[in-house]
């Protein structure tokens, strides 16, 4: 018996911020599935418990931070070219309701 | 009070600096929208976090003065929502180590002296600013990406006064610092405040309460008065249950909590740490530079201040109010003042001034040398202390220097010989008043005193006057 | 005269004696992205509008280029693929576009790729599948179909892609051409579009080794708005090309190349390992050593599973800012939350919206520690097992994948049990940052097959220099696709 249900789909896509198709979820299901088998892989490699994760690409990577200097602000029409619903200087939406 | 109450404060402090924490746009308030950004800012596609270095080492010597446990190195992790105040749905800050965990600070409330806890400190960014009007909300990006500190405390405080001497204590520390212009009225301090109460005698906690983004002290002490109230009456009631965990705001025209609407899962924000932000490594020479540019602060000068110099609690008070005040009076005082007096100087007359003409202490043309030179004159006897109060404010107004006014002309008289020789001038020119006195007219005295005024136009040493006068009339 | 056939340094000489116009290498780049567009479909973008360049002294000026849908090109539409932002035009150069254009090089042409970079087969983008130039019924393989393609068809001598699990080097070596993907933190990010930030690269699709080399030493360098860049001006990649391989030592892992470990294996395998064999000796022969080596086999069989699991949770992540909101044709709702949904519903393709679930899976709070932190571990594990190969060997050779193009009818394609490490084993070089380059080194079936090598990280120079030098020993250099059937 599986541990994934398409009501787990739902809730992963609904946190994604989207709708899946019925016949996508069957699909996104089998992607689900497929974890366990790829966590057995991930088992199988001797090891694992004595590392930490990797979380960045290069490790001991040393660099110098930026001083605090300010750019100049990027020009409004440029800022806002590809916005569709825009009022005067700001990206408008429908009202935010208090949440 | 049946219950006791218990408290946690998350303080939001915004961070001062010319650009933001994780982009280069200005960090500063401007009236213009979306005039402070850029395309990090917006979360276009391609751009990534490019750190500020200001930023790390204001939040490292925030730590510090809360005495926190440092990490290694400066770590990030993203926190994942959506909301329309977040362009990339992610927000940047520290969950897995923050720039300082386990500490501790001493505060002073109602006289008394106690122990604030820390849970954690950590650096993270801000989001944009919505705007609301009838069916539209528009967004104002230039908040988005600046620094802000927030600092979380352990459930360690028992009432509304301790909460706001807390928040006070740290607000003048983040001046004191420089690290913050921490001024609630420009919205720059945000608090969350967590409330629940037990039974005295109780091990175990109460159902706790978050009240979201109190932006005024006076509303986090109104906010948790109510609160507290409103569990407790609940309690007393036998309708405990009725008090959920949950979510509140405080409605300042009702001064009550109310509920916000609530979500029925509690948010996964999927922390992990970004792969985009290397590392940084915290050396142990860059954190000790940062020690040393720690200044004393505020509760440890008012203690330096009536500990040793003998202020009153209430002097000493004003004069750690500012740091830029307490720094003028430790200027006086290292000129070789007098702390009494400098203090009296500063609390009575210049702040008055200051307030009167709206001016910070350094915009005060006064400086402490000029203020030294003052009383130094009137020690030496050149001017009476009522020529030095006439000096002080020519200072003041006219923007020069004092020496300007303190001349050969209107210098005091304390020459005993120049003095003797102008007493003797008025008594030769007085004989039936003398014989009077000597005959017992004590309040002739005050006649003779005031010719030698008359006649050096007010510029006579009065003491010594006073006392030559005694010398020569014989008593 | 087909000029865009020829090597970038060919092309210079050219310019610099008159011998060809700015104008006429544009003209014939464009002209010939147009011819092959319908066939194979390689273009999101022909940028017609573009001006001829002027010749200066350095190597790239004037010489038409295509860009991976990727990278953001100021005034001109850039989409990642992905109809959620088909109607994108950014106002900022990525940094590598910026360097290039300093260089003197044209921006001719933005090419197809997998929706937002997630895709290994060049056929999940919003335009459509991107078709090889050998044979129109085989893919390209992904991302960088699009820039893989036009290179291999000769519109450009070079194309800009991104390798973040083998999306550069896979399709060079489905194209008959050279992928290359330099050490992480080289070229900066900025501007490309993130996928999985921790092994995203910016590289190149060009015809010979010393064309990577060149448009490399062009792109790279710090960048303040990428923390993850380091300083790159003391490595000189064209320079230190000299062909000279003595001394150098390489490696070949056992449990990949060794045809006994494929029972059953398909007549088409046989020949694609026959002939990196071939290539070995050719090698030993020249006087390289190359040793075989052997790593433990639970370890590769790994690799897809950690990229899998690493990936899904990386671009989950980074697709959050995708919401229509700022840019991108805004969905319908009456609040914010509605507006984002139908956006994100109606616009990302079906792979994108299958790996947000996977990714949305594997980061929950309570599923973290046993799934994406451990496929991190192992990922550590996995580097930590090159790098000490790396620590005896310059570098580690293999065959790119498992033979030449697939179909786009995977039916088509002959299978053979357990080859899924050989397949994805390029991810490693993407898990550690190393340098990796693909080369083209034979024909099977009558169609191109790559050999990759990859190197120790920094060491960016030194690999492309055994690349050089291999490529050398061999005559597959500067091939145009020609359609076999």
């Amino acid at each position: 018996m599986s541990r994934f249900t398409k009501e787990m789909v739902d809730r992963f896509a609904d946190e994604q911020m989207f709708a899946m198709s019925e016949e996508e979820k069957i699909i996104a299901l089998t992607d689900l599935e497929a974890m366990e088998e790829h966590m057995a892989k991930i088992d199988r490699i001797p090891g694992i418990e004595a590392v930490g994760p990797m979380t960045h690409c290069l490790d001991d990577f040393v660099m110098d931070l930026r001083e605090d200097e300010a750019i100049e602000s990027t020009p409004i029409e440029d800022l806002l070219a590809n916005a569709d619903e825009v009022f005067d200087r700001e990206i408008e939406l429908p009202k935010v309701v208090n949440g | 009070m049946k219950y006791k109450a218990v408290i946690g404060l998350e303080m939001h402090c915004e961070l001062k600096s010319n650009s933001k924490v994780f982009s280069r746009s200005r960090n500063g308030y401007s009236k213009l929208p979306n005039s402070n950004v850029c395309p990090f800012d917006l979360g276009f596609p391609g751009t990534l976090p490019s750190l500020n270095k200001l930023s790390v080492k204001q939040a490292v010597m925030m730590s510090m003065v809360l005495n926190c446990k440092l990490p290694e190195y400066m770590l990030f992790d993203r926190k994942h929502y959506f909301y329309p105040d977040l362009p990339s749905s992610v927000q940047l800050t520290q969950n897995t180590l923050p720039v300082g965990t386990d500490g501790a600070i001493e505060i002073e409330c109602g006289g008394r002296r106690q122990t604030v806890y820390i849970h954690d400190i950590h650096l993270e960014d801000d989001a944009a600013a919505m705007e609301h009007f009838e069916d539209t909300s528009v967004i104002d990006y230039n908040r988005s990406a600046a620094p802000l500190l927030e600092l979380v405390t352990q459930p360690c405080l028992h009432s509304a006064e301790e909460a706001v001497a807390f928040l006070e204590h740290m607000r003048s520390a983040y001046k004191y610092c420089g690290t913050s212009e921490a001024d609630t009225s420009k919205g720059q301090i945000r608090c969350d405040v967590n409330v629940s109460i037990m039974d005295e005698d109780a091990s175990e906690f109460g159902t706790r309460v978050e009240i979201k983004n109190v932006n005024s002290f006076g509303n986090v002490y109104d906010a948790i008065k109510y609160e507290v109230r409103r569990q407790s009456e609940l309690k007393a009631a036998g309708r405990y249950d009725e008090v959920v965990q949950e979510t509140r705001r405080y409605d300042e025209e009702s001064g009550t909590t109310q509920r916000m609407r609530s979500k029925e899962n509690a948010v996964d924000y999927k922390y992990f740490p970004d792969p985009n932000i290397p590392r940084y490594r915290l050396t142990p020479e860059w954190v000790e530079s940062i020690r040393k540019e720690i200044p004393r602060l505020a509760l440890e000068r008012k203690d330096l201040y009536t500990g040793n110099y003998g202020l009153s609690e209430y002097d000493a008070s004003i004069l750690v109010r500012e740091k830029e005040i307490s720094d003028y009076f430790e200027k006086c005082i290292e000129l070789g003042m007098d702390p009494k007096e400098a203090c009296n100087w500063i609390t009575v007359n210049i702040i008055a001034y200051m307030n009167k003409n709206e001016l910070t202490i350094d915009e005060v043309f006064l400086r402490p040398e000029h203020l030294y030179f003052i009383t130094e004159n009137v020690k030496k006897g050149t001017i009476s202390s009522k020529q030095a109060k006439e000096v002080f404010f020519k200072v003041l107004e006219e923007k020069k220097e004092p020496s300007a006014f303190i001349s050969k002309e209107n210098a005091q008289i304390s020459d005993e010989g120049e003095l003797e020789g102008i007493i003797d001038g008025i008594l030769a020119a007085n004989p039936g008043e003398v014989e009077k006195f000597q005959a017992g007219k004590d309040k002739l005295f005050e006649f003779f005193v005031g010719q030698v005024m008359r006649q050096t136009r007010g510029k006579a040493n009065p003491i010594l006057t006073k006392e030559l006068l005694h010398r020569k009339l014989g008593r | 005269m087909t000029y865009m056939e020829k090597s970038v340094e060919e092309l210079h000489e050219l310019l610099i004696t008159g011998a060809v116009t700015p104008k006429e290498l544009l003209e014939e780049a464009l002209q010939k992205s147009h011819e092959i567009q319908e066939k194979y479909n390689a273009f999101i973008t022909i940028v017609d509008q573009a001006e001829a360049g002027e010749v200066s002294e350095h190597v790239l000026s004037a010489i038409p280029y295509g860009a991976e849908d990727l990278y953001s090109t100021k005034g001109i539409l850039t989409t990642g693929g992905s109809e959620a932002l088909c109607d994108y035009v950014p106002f900022f150069h990525a940094a590598a576009v910026d360097r290039l254009e300093e260089a003197g090089a044209v921006l001719a042409g933005k090419t197809a790729m997998d929706e937002f970079g997630i895709g290994t087969t060049g056929t999940t983008g919003y335009t459509g599948e991107v078709r090889n130039p050998w044979d129109s019924s085989r893919i390209c393989a992904g991302s960088g179909a699009g820039s893989a393609c036009a290179v291999a068809a000769g519109v450009y001598p070079f194309a800009l892609g991104t390798d973040t699990g083998d999306s550069i080097r896979k399709p060079a070596a489905y194209c008959g051409i050279v992928g290359y993907k330099p050490t992480y933190g080289m070229i900066s990010r900025h501007g490309v579009f993130a996928g999985v930030s921790s092994m995203d690269h910016c590289g190149v699709f060009t015809r010979s080794v010393a064309d990577a080399a060149i448009v490399v030493d062009a792109m790279k360098g710090t960048d303040i708005d990428d923390m993850t860049t380091w300083d790159t001006s003391d490595v000189h990649l064209r320079d230190a090309l000299t062909g000279d391989l003595k001394g150098k030592k390489l490696c070949y892992v056992k449990e990949l190349c060794d045809i006994a470990n494929y029972p059953g294996a398909d007549e088409q395998l046989k020949a694609h390992l026959a002939n990196f064999m071939e290539k070995v000796e050719m090698l030993r022969a020249q006087g390289v050593q190359v040793d075989e080596v052997s790593v433990d086999r639970a370890l590769l069989e790994a690799v897809p599973s950690v990229y899998l699991v690493i990936g899904a949770a990386e671009i989950s992540s980074n697709l959050g800012g995708i919401t229509g909101l700022i840019f991108g044709p805004r969905g319908e709702g009456r609040s914010w939350a509605e507006l984002m949904k139908d956006y994100r519903t109606k616009h990302f393709g079906s792979l994108t919206q299958r790996k947000l679930v996977v990714g949305s899976y594997v980061l929950q709070d309570e599923n973290q520690e046993r799934y994406f932190r451990k496929a991190q571990r192992a990922r550590r594990v996995i580097v930590d097992t090159w790098k000490e190969l790396f620590r005896s060997y310059d570098a580690v050779i293999q065959p790119a994948g498992t033979g030449p193009a697939k179909h786009s009818d995977s039916a088509l394609d002959p299978h053979t049990e357990g080859t899924e490490a050989l397949e994805d084993a390029m991810l490693i070089g993407s898990f550690g940052g190393f340098p990796s380059i693909t080369i083209p080194d034979g024909f099977v079936e009558g169609l191109p097959v790559g050999m990759n090598i990859t190197g120790r990280i920094y060491e960016d120079e030194d690999l492309l220099n055994i690349a050089y030098g291999i490529e050398g020993m061999m005559d597959y250099k500067g091939r145009i696709a020609r359609e076999v059937k």
